[in-house]
């Protein structure tokens, strides 16, 4: 049996024809009737049926029965109602972006937000953003210029961390085989921690947050052009051990590294590069850290 | 005795052209630096230096043993002198490419690395 919200409206305010009004007698008898011994709702039933009661025009017999029967289908449209279309609204499709290693990816949010994605990162949202925040999802690291919205927070989740923000420049690395994540803040305000929101700290301008897996939330200030130099194809290490450095040249390069002597993986390096090329970094790591290499078939082998 | 000079003479000249030769390739070492350290960490004086003769260097912070703090003052001195006094006790090896310095430094009598 079809009834339309019009016709329901109709009979609410009286002004249904005998053959509407049977109908939907009929329907409700049916198919509400059982509802209304359901427990619980009671107060919101009470409500809606105050509101019915206003609207309806007094009609001579049954009024409060039909009433009752009224306010418990109101109560039953207005949730499905609601449910619908706060979940058409909602619903929109989930776009997923990979960057592979050796790749950068560049992207356009629906808000006109753009995330920068380096080497093997996923980054994960909705075709269109929901009506009171605008929330992605991230594996790997990204550079994200977030188009300013008080009223509709920015969030990007990780595995562990939460990141949240109105409108900012932030570099964010939550790579799954890295034992921390790493928040750093160009511009703007961070709030940034742990998804269950038990440690969390507000981050501005040249702040870097590191919030370890298993363990501390800590913040210090960092230069920022070192840790967003990746964007513009640059590289850089910082007091970096080796075996973080090859991870860094997989990405960056999408090539493999191993490494021949184990003992190598903890030497701490430094250096920058502008325009990253693995010849050059590869040739002054050899010379200043007295290492070997050997570069076939994509794959980098240090000893 | 004239021979003697004259190999003296060529010994110098020789000399003078390999020094030259070695000006042309090192422009960042023969920056001039003047700077003055008051218990820095090694590393941190290094990123100062980096500023002052406006290049990147490469290096081995394990090797080198950044971690160590030193109070020391120069005055219009060559890059390269100042990284050998602050490395003091350490063999250095430097290289030249572009804007960049490598530096290799081994603690001397350690031959390892």
């Amino acid at each position: 049996m079809n009834i339309t919200e019009e016709e329901f409206a109709r009979y609410a305010n009286g002004e249904a024809s005998p053959e509407e009004e049977e109908k939907i007698e009929r329907w409700l008898a049916s198919s509400v009737g059982d509802m209304l011994k359901a427990p619980g709702e009671d107060q919101k039933l009470a409500a809606v049926w105050n509101e019915l009661s206003l609207l309806t025009k007094p009609s001579k017999k049954r009024t409060t029965f039909r009433l009752a029967y009224l306010s418990t289908a109101a109560a039953c449209f207005l949730l499905i109602g609601l449910t619908w279309w706060y979940v058409l609204s909602d619903r929109t499709n989930i776009k997923t972006v990979k960057a592979e290693n050796g790749q950068q990816v560049h992207i356009t949010l629906p808000d006109g937000s753009s995330v920068h994605l380096k080497g093997g990162s996923i980054l994960s949202y909705p075709e269109r953003f929901a009506r009171t925040e605008r929330r992605v999802i991230l594996s790997g690291e990204g550079y994200f210029d977030i188009v300013e919205d008080k009223k509709k927070g920015f969030i990007v989740q990780t595995d562990s961390s939460f990141t949240e923000v109105l409108g900012t420049r932030f570099d964010l690395r939550a790579y799954k085989n890295e034992e921390q994540v790493i928040l750093t803040v160009e511009q703007g305000r961070v709030r940034f921690g742990r998804t269950n929101r038990k440690q969390m700290v507000v981050l501005t301008a040249g702040r870097q947050a590191s919030l370890k897996y298993l363990g501390v939330l800590s913040e210090k200030n960092v230069p920022v052009d070192e840790v967003i130099a990746w964007k513009d194809n640059g590289v850089v290490f910082n007091e970096t051990p080796l075996v973080e450095v090859a991870q860094e040249l997989e990405r960056h390069f999408g090539i493999q590294v191993e490494f021949s002597k184990k003992e190598l993986q903890s030497l701490t390096v430094t250096g920058r590069y502008k325009e990253a090329k693995l010849d050059h970094i590869m040739r002054s790591l050899s010379f200043s850290a007295g290492i070997h290499y050997r570069y076939k078939d994509h794959t980098l082998t240090i000893f | 005795m004239p021979k003697y000079i004259f190999k003296l003479c060529l010994l110098a000249g020789m000399l003078c052209s390999m020094s030259g030769l070695k000006a042309q390739n090192q422009k960042i070492l023969t920056q001039k630096i003047t700077i003055k350290l008051e218990q820095v960490r090694l590393s941190e004086a290094l990123k100062l230096l980096e500023i002052q003769a406006n290049c990147s260097f490469v290096y081995s912070n394990q090797l080198l043993k950044t971690d160590r703090k030193v109070s020391k003052s120069y005055q219009n001195k060559d890059l390269s002198f100042v990284l050998r006094d602050l490395f003091n006790g350490y063999t250095l090896n430097f290289r030249e490419e572009n804007d960049q310095l490598y530096i290799h430094g081994i603690k001397q009598g350690n031959q390892s690395g």
